[in-house]
């Protein structure tokens, strides 16, 4: 069924001291792609900041610039209204790049044991599923132990994490599993922090499912990136000048209207 | 030569700085070498004091030997000899390879003076290479505004040394002349105050005392 | 010839008065040394060099084929020509470059072709370095100075000159140039080929830059400079791919431009050589080079590569089964001189362990005959002793052409057991004559 969902995400980077010549790349504005429609997407930075926008190699949009006065916060609001409906999808592009391991989904000998263990129903859609509950089934949402760094061999010997985790875990898996899956960052109908799940191409769609809720991605789900991994799609990523510790404070909502 | 970074203008700078800084300081040290011959005293507390340099030497003989070559003294000439051939090979597409290889040969005989038993013999070639560095200098550096910031560095690191060893005014004020002519055929920033006080001292002949003109010499450029 | 070698301390001491050096960090301290010159060139002869060139330039058109097919249209995996996971697998394939084309078209513009001439007379290829082969500096400022010192050896031999190398890379460089300056980027002094960043910046009338010179504004890379900042339209970076820009690669890079991946995107900048040709020079792509030739060009491959064998193909992985004592295992995930083990040198059970390993992971091996490779006369004090020896060729390819350069690095190894020429372990170099007649 398709629903016209309104988004707004606001994120808050401060700084404990003065930064200068800070560089950034955000991708914090929804595409238009397969089941998904921008109708209207808009990004207001604060200090005010000169950007441009480009895609990257996975079709993310990018929005590219610098500040380089000193600043001790930089905040970024997106906001607008995504038409998703996934009646009708159907002869998406399949690409080799999602069938082998990444950078944070290397599996390590206890991943590739899980993966061997599991007794797998036959068809890609059941299996795709079957590994979701094998996800679920052994790992514990746990915030805070784990970080932006942490990759999918480590987080599953923990048996802890967050949505970050249980996708790349999730990657490892399918991909062990002979099928192609990708991570997805992006904002769920609700309010709070972003969140991340991943597609897996069956049939020649690109299908939505999220590890971490245990259930498949539907129409609820914005997708604001895809990648390979987190690495290949953080919603915001920057360098500066000046020794400052940062804190960064996140609020998206989505609703349907 | 192209465009010239602020950090490429430091480079250049500090090379005419060191560049004169070993020559002067190895001119001083050779007559130094051969007072001792006639074991007339050397005054080199009073040297180290002048220089800001820690006075860590036993006697004159250590003093002449270790002021020179030892590395591990960052006041010492060999240390100064490596800052000059490591700003020289950062800037080597600017100054050339032909210049660059006559600080690198002044290093070699530095290197051979300090094993040797009569260095004064090498402690030459070295002012020969910073001599044949200066003219190949002069000759592959083609924009006069990049020939002059390491000229500028030059003077002042001349002038520095001049005030601190107490040489005469009437020199002193030749030397600030030369500078100031110079000065704006670079594109070096300078301290406003610093630069009306040199002025004074060398074009008004106003009676400034000495620290005071070291501390706007040091102070002149922004770099 | 043998008035070169009488010279030969003169040339040495010509080469230190250039600070020909390379530097080595030894125990955790940064040194530099000279890197050690034999006057005993090697000579290739005209009709040596003919196939020789022809071969090189052949190769590395293939390459840089390659390259493009992989980041854009990817027909030679869709046709089994490579199997995909060679090239999805491989840590130099960066999928951020997908899609992406550089300027000119060229992804591999300075190619380092690793060589040895075996005791047959073949020419065999053992290593293609796309990424930032260095070393052309050597040969370079050592022609001129060999000439300085014997001018009769150059009278009375028919040798070509060498010394256009900063010629054409410059033309290499501005022939993909997108309006802007030449920058060579270095990661700074303290780096083991910083002598060669320097020179060539020299020798090409380019910018030697460093992180800080370099920013990027409106996705446009800049020079900064004291009289308002110029626009830099061609990039000869020695500087590896991952610390190049911290926003699109590693993020703790404090060597790398921000943004810079921006610019290349926009097509506003050429960056020499292109991001992610480590995908074509490793291990596991070389044995599919000759096939590379034949599929892009049409043309059977001149240049012949040391007898590969990939366990991956069955074929293959029971050739290496049944001559694991004679062969070199290769693992293809190790750079440098690691992971290189010699079937003969293992034990009866050391031999058992490695078919399991190969067994259990087939696609993470390459085998190769042993070549017995040609061995070169180097002076040893007064006497002229024998040793390894292999050579570098450089290969230069623009937006319109590919061109051999008729010299090379040769490399030797001065310890008599080893068939490590590398620099940094103590190695030295040889100037490398290509006859015009």
């Amino acid at each position: 069924m398709s629903r016209a969902l309104d988004f707004s995400y606001d994120i808050t980077l401060t700084f404990d001291k003065p930064v200068v010549r800070h560089s950034f790349v955000l991708r914090c504005l929804p595409g238009d792609g397969p089941g998904q429609q921008v109708v209207r997407a808009t990004l207001a930075l604060d200090p005010d900041a000169p950007y441009t926008e480009q895609r990257d190699s996975f079709g993310n949009r990018l929005q590219i610039g610098r500040l380089d006065a000193p600043h001790t916060h930089f905040h970024y609001r997106a906001e607008g209204t995504v038409l998703r409906d996934d009646r009708d999808r159907g002869g998406e592009a399949d690409r080799g790049i999602f069938r082998y391991p990444s950078a944070f989904t290397q599996p390590d000998e206890a991943l590739r044991r899980l993966a061997g263990s599991l007794s797998l129903p036959e068809g890609p859609r059941a299996r795709a599923w079957a590994l979701l509950e094998a996800v679920q089934d052994r790992m514990h949402y746990t915030p805070g132990v784990t970080g932006v760094t942490t990759t999918a061999a480590q987080a599953y010997a923990l048996g802890l994490g967050v949505c970050q985790d249980y996708a790349h875990i999730y990657l490892t898996l399918a991909r062990l599993c002979g099928l192609s899956a990708r991570y997805v960052n992006g904002l769920p109908e609700g309010e709070g922090a972003s969140h991340a799940w991943c597609e897996v191409w069956l049939d020649g769609v690109w299908t939505g499912i999220d590890p971490t809720r245990g259930r498949w991605a539907d129409e609820g789900y914005i997708r604001f990136g895809v990648g390979r991994d987190f690495t290949d799609c953080p919603m915001e990523r920057g360098v500066f000048l000046g020794g400052a510790n940062q804190c960064q404070t996140v609020f998206m909502k989505v609703s349907q209207q | 030569m192209g465009p010239v970074t602020l950090s490429k203008q430091n480079r250049l700078f500090w090379l005419g700085r060191y560049a004169e800084r070993v020559y002067m300081t190895v001119q001083f040290l050779m007559k130094a070498y051969d007072s001792l011959l006639d074991s007339t005293a050397i005054d080199y507390a009073d040297f180290c004091r002048r220089l800001g340099a820690e006075n860590v030497y036993s006697d004159a003989e250590d003093f002449c030997r270790r002021y020179l070559f030892d590395e591990n003294q960052p006041c010492s000439v060999r240390a100064s000899m490596e800052a000059l051939l490591g700003n020289g090979m950062v800037l080597r597409e600017t100054i050339s390879t032909p210049t660059l290889s006559y600080l690198q040969m002044a290093e070699s005989a530095m290197e051979m003076a300090s094993r040797s038993e009569a260095p004064a013999v090498e402690l030459q070639w070295v002012l020969d290479d910073i001599m044949a560095f200066r003219g190949s200098f002069d000759e592959a550096v083609d924009h006069e505004g990049v020939r002059n910031i390491t000229k500028t560095g030059g003077t002042v690191e001349r002038l520095s040394l001049m005030l601190r060893l107490g040489w005469q005014p009437e020199r002193l004020r030749q030397e600030m002349r030369k500078l100031l002519n110079r000065l704006y055929k670079t594109d070096l920033v300078t301290d406003p105050e610093a630069l009306k006080t040199i002025t004074d001292y060398a074009v008004e002949e106003a009676d400034i005392p000495k620290p005071e003109l070291l501390r706007c010499v040091e102070g002149l450029f922004v770099v | 010839m043998e008035d070169l070698i009488r010279h030969a301390e003169q040339i040495n001491r010509q080469l230190a008065r250039h600070g020909v050096k390379f530097g080595i960090y030894k125990n955790g301290t940064f040194e530099e040394r000279l890197f050690p010159f034999d006057a005993i060139p090697r000579v290739i002869t005209a009709a040596e060099w003919e196939v020789l060139s022809r071969g090189l330039v052949q190769r590395v058109r293939a390459l840089n084929l390659f390259l493009k097919d992989i980041y854009g249209e990817k027909r030679i995996l869709a046709d089994g020509v490579v199997p995909e996971e060679f090239v999805y697998r491989s840590p130099g394939y960066l999928a951020q470059c997908e899609g992406i084309l550089p300027p000119g078209g060229v992804y591999s513009h300075i190619s380092g072709i690793d060589l040895v001439k075996g005791k047959d007379g073949v020419w065999y290829v053992l290593e293609d370095n796309l990424r930032i082969p260095s070393g052309a500096s050597y040969p370079l400022i050592a022609r001129g100075l060999c000439r300085r010192c014997s001018p009769e050896t150059f009278r009375h031999n028919a040798v070509m000159d060498n010394r256009q190398y900063g010629d054409l890379l410059r033309r290499t460089m501005d022939s993909v140039n997108t309006g802007g300056i030449n920058v060579v980027f270095t990661p700074g002094r303290y780096n083991a080929a910083y002598f060669e960043h320097s020179f060539l910046a020299e020798q090409t009338d380019s910018v030697l830059a460093e992180a800080g010179d370099l920013y990027v504004r409106d996705n446009v890379l800049y020079y900064r400079a004291t009289h308002g900042d110029c626009r830099v339209g061609a990039l000869y970076r020695r500087v590896s791919d991952e610390y190049m820009d911290p926003l699109a690669f590693e993020p703790s890079s404090l060597i790398g431009i921000p943004n810079l991946m921006a610019a290349y995107r926009a097509g506003n900048v050429a960056v020499l050589n292109a991001f992610g040709n480590g995908a074509a020079d490793d291990k596991g792509i070389y044995y599919f080079v000759p096939k590379m030739v034949e599929y892009y060009l049409g043309e059977k491959a001149i240049l012949h590569n040391a007898p590969t064998y990939l366990p991956f193909y069955e074929e293959d992985r029971r050739y290496v089964l049944d001559h694991l004592d004679s062969l070199v295992i290769k693992d293809v995930a190790e750079a440098g001189g690691y992971g290189v083990v010699f079937g003969s040198k293992l034990s009866r059970a050391e031999l058992a362990r490695m078919r399991d390993t190969i067994l259990a992971q087939p696609r993470r091996f390459i085998a190769q005959e042993v070549i017995d490779f040609e061995d070169l006369p180097i002076m040893e004090g007064s006497d002229r002793v024998e040793r390894k020896a292999d050579l570098r060729a450089f290969v230069l390819s623009g937006a319109k052409d590919t061109v051999a350069w008729p010299s090379g690095l040769t490399r030797f190894s001065r310890n008599p057991d080893s068939f490590i020429v590398n620099s940094s372990q103590g190695g030295g170099f040889k100037d490398t004559w290509v006859l015009s007649h």
